[in-house]
């Protein structure tokens, strides 16, 4: 049995209380502090517009279809441009990587990175539309 | 109607009423302690595992006779498929993945009663009951809005085919075994449960054995499965590295997290009795998290990038959360009115203690647990609280991850050289010495050999101490033993702690060997983009590349590109890599596939991209150095567990 018995079993949970606040503060803390670097909005390219200057330099994603006329590869730089489209707002892109297998004309994408003064949108990241759920039209018709 | 739709559906069908009567037989058997009840219960689920096994079967068999007029077939095959490809579809799809968890649920259920020993005991009807009511739900599921059997009116010459993303080695043997880590956790939930329902009269010693079993077992297929995964996502190009904190990954992480805790302070309850409480909601808390990793996969809540982003939620959506929510409340209400029965023997005391330690560590793991957890939902939560949905990037997770892995290394390091109950700082501190020389040795002799990168060289030297203090209690515990005893009983538990002391040693080691695969591929790695003409060259750290060539090949489903690229090494030739970026017709998009030359120093990673004007091929070139030890350490996991979990002979004649 436990030595001090309620006075000991009282401490105890005190101890559990504070080691769970101690590491909820220090993830806390870890998050806070780097907290520009690490949140990411989700917008569209016209609410991305309409946020500037506020908007510049923050992590924000944005979505749209790949205008497969706009895309330049730059070899000196090896950097990738082209223009995200979304109904009629169209959003400038640059990427510092290979073409991804997905990336062709028309395509549904993400684009994540940062908006800059210059008006081009510096693409850390592209996602696709990955659907490893594959669901195309089921035939209704008799052949 | 194909005839075997008819069969599968109906079997799943018959699942539900036999879930149900087995169900009920069981909670009659349990109130009036009536023996032939609680034998229709377990017959009911040896019926329901046949049942399941036929509708899989069934399904099977569509896949592989490629019958188009089944939606699931239509969806996931092709003619051209391959015969492997065609089996692994049975789990590529919704419905047929949920089918898998349900045949596995009643696999391990059925498993469970097998063997059982001991059937007199109070909790056992209720264990049987709860895992009836697991599968029922299963097949309700099944049944409803995940019919894997549903016809399609028009029969189509050919399939959809699947994603030649997934025709991989790891498409067929990750879903599987993760979901066996799964479904093999419904049977401590169901062990949990019972002891719940059972109320105050039962002791929770009853089963601890069983239950540690088949936590690690659980536990051993989820890590494994989720590393496979890791390796998957390696190989594959454009799945970000082994780990990329998508939030599909790190929901399948939670519950072996979770799981972690659990083996933990199972250990300390079955040494000390401390943690009862812990115990009574860690394994619930461990199947729930399985439910909702589900969720996450398949229900459309959330946000992955490796799954799409349709934002429209599944109708199982809603099942699955119900099934969280209910449970939780029927588990919480239980342990609210039981709590009195939870009271521990013993609780740590002294702060240097392997109670205390044992403590810390599972704050540790639920700290980082809740984190990711928060992470994964913070869109949906911010769209709630603020209307707009906010994501954490990569950096959130890595900054959460690192210190509290740091952390864990220590206690792995420390915890197994303190007493339970207490331990002196002077035999501490003398047991450290020697790792902490070790530590230092390693860490100056990285700054020797010019790593200036501060963290890396105090991760080393951190690692660098825990494996060195892991190994010595090896070594200590392989020497022990040799004593003797009074009776067999004794011995026999001796041997079996030494078992599995050597095993748990061993899995810390392997964890060691992951941490330093994972700190070297993160902090070390290189990557560059070059455009190489035919026969021209780039150097990347001690290698360099010469461009060869570009094959094209016309095969029925695609068009290759193969890349030939000559690795030399000190002038000499090491390696041929050939990395392809190979276009399909059924998807009218690229597929590339990344060539890899491991070495246990490093990986060398090419990827080829697309061409450029002027006829010179545009390359990505990584180096990841170290990673092949985060798979050599996964194999060590594995060889630990099995060490830890191995039945010995002298178990089967002794008592518990």
């Amino acid at each position: 049995m436990t030595s001090g018995g309620r006075a000991g079993q009282n401490r105890s949970r005190w101890r559990w209380i504070i080691g769970g606040a101690v590491i909820a503060v220090v993830i806390l803390y870890l998050v806070l502090s780097g907290a520009q670097g690490v949140v990411v909005y989700a917008l569209t390219i016209q609410e991305l517009k309409s946020q500037r200057p506020d908007i510049y330099g923050r992590g924000v994603r944005v979505g749209g279809v790949i205008d497969g006329d706009s895309v330049l590869w730059n070899a000196d730089d090896m950097t990738l441009h082209f223009d995200l489209v979304d109904g009629n707002e169209v959003l400038s892109v640059t990427y510092a990587g290979i073409q991804p297998d997905a990336f062709r004309d028309g395509a549904q994408a993400l684009v994540e990175g940062r908006y800059r003064e210059t008006g081009v949108f510096e693409a850390s990241q592209l996602l696709f539309e990955c659907p490893s759920k594959y669901e195309g039209p089921v035939p209704t018709v008799e052949p | 109607m194909p005839p075997l739709t008819v069969a599968g559906h109906g079997a799943l069908v018959l699942i539900v009423f036999t879930a149900v009567v087995g169900a009920l037989a069981a909670w009659s058997g349990a109130r009036k302690g009536h023996s032939p009840s609680i034998r229709r219960a377990e017959h009911g689920l040896l019926l329901t595992a046949i049942l399941f096994a036929t509708a899989t079967l069934a399904l099977l068999y569509l896949l592989v006779s490629k019958d188009f007029r089944v939606q699931y077939v239509y969806a996931h095959t092709s003619a051209s498929q391959r015969t492997l490809y065609v089996i692994s579809a049975l789990w590529a799809g919704q419905e047929g993945s949920l089918l898998l968890w349900g045949l596995f649920l009643s696999i391990v259920a059925a498993a469970a009663i097998a063997l059982q020993q001991q059937r007199h005991t109070a909790i056992w009807p209720y264990v049987l009951g709860t895992l009836a009511a697991v599968q029922g739900f299963f097949a309700l599921m099944l049944v409803t809005v995940q019919n894997p059997f549903s016809v399609i009116p028009a029969t189509p010459d050919n399939g959809l085919g699947m994603l030649p993303t997934l025709e991989n080695i790891g498409m067929v043997v990750h879903p599987p075994i993760l979901f066996l880590g799964y479904a093999t956790y419904s049977v401590p939930f169901a062990w949990t449960m019972a002891q719940l329902l059972a109320g105050g009269n039962t002791s929770l010693k009853e089963g601890l054995q069983e239950l540690r079993r088949w936590s690690i077992v659980a536990w051993l297929f989820l890590g494994v499965g989720i590393l496979i995964g890791a390796w998957w996502a390696y190989t594959e190009l454009g799945w970000g590295g082994y780990w990329s904190w998508d939030p599909v990954e790190s929901a399948s992480l939670l519950p072996w997290l979770a799981g972690t805790v659990f083996l933990h302070s199972l250990l300390a309850q079955e040494r000390r009795g401390m943690f009862k409480r812990w115990n009574a909601v860690l394994p619930i808390a461990t199947f729930l998290l399985c439910i909702f990793a589900t969720l996450v996969t398949r229900g459309g809540i959330i946000i992955s990038d490796l799954h799409g982003f349709s934002q429209h939620v599944q109708p199982v959506a809603y099942l699955l959360m119900g099934f969280i929510v209910v449970v939780a409340l029927i588990s919480g209400f239980l342990l609210w009115t039981r709590r009195s029965t939870l009271a521990d023997d013993e609780q740590p005391e002294q702060l240097l203690s392997r109670g205390s330690a044992v403590l810390v560590t599972n704050l540790v793991f639920l700290g980082l647990l809740g984190a990711i957890l928060m992470g994964i939902l913070f869109p949906n939560l911010s769209q709630l609280l603020w209307g707009m949905r906010i994501h954490l990037s990569r950096s959130f997770y890595d900054r959460v991850f690192a210190p509290l892995a740091g952390v864990i290394i220590l206690l792995i390091a420390v915890c197994p050289l303190l007493g339970w109950r207490r331990s002196s700082w002077q035999t501490t501190l003398r047991r450290v010495a020697a790792p902490a020389l070790v530590a230092l040795a390693t860490g100056l002799s990285a700054l020797a050999l010019g790593y200036q990168h501060v963290f890396a060289v105090l991760a080393f030297a951190l690692i660098a101490f825990a494996a060195s203090s892991t190994t010595s209690q090896l070594i200590a515990v392989v020497r022990r033993g040799g004593c003797r005893f009074r009776d067999g009983g004794q011995a026999a538990a001796a041997l079996r702690s030494k078992r599995r002391s050597l095993g748990a040693q061993i899995v810390h080691l392997s964890i060691l060997l992951m941490a330093v695969g994972i700190l070297g591929s993160s902090v070390f790695k290189l990557e560059k983009l070059v455009a190489l003409g035919p026969g021209q060259r780039t150097t990347i750290q001690d290698y360099t590349l010469e461009y060869q060539g570009l094959e094209v090949l016309d095969e029925p489903s695609r068009r290759r590109h193969i890349a030939t690229l000559a690795v030399y090494r000190d002038d000499l030739r090491v390696a041929v890599l050939r990395p392809e970026r190979n276009f399909h017709w059924n998807i009218n998009d690229f597929v590339s596939e990344v060539a890899t030359r491991s070495t246990l120093m490093d990986d060398l990673y090419v990827a080829l991209g697309q061409p450029s004007d002027d006829g010179s091929m545009v390359f990505r070139v990584s180096i990841y150095p170290l990673v092949a030890w985060l798979w050599i350490g996964g194999g060590v996991l594995l060889l630990g567990t099995l060490v830890a979990v191995w039945p010995s002979r002298i178990d089967t004649r002794t008592i518990p």
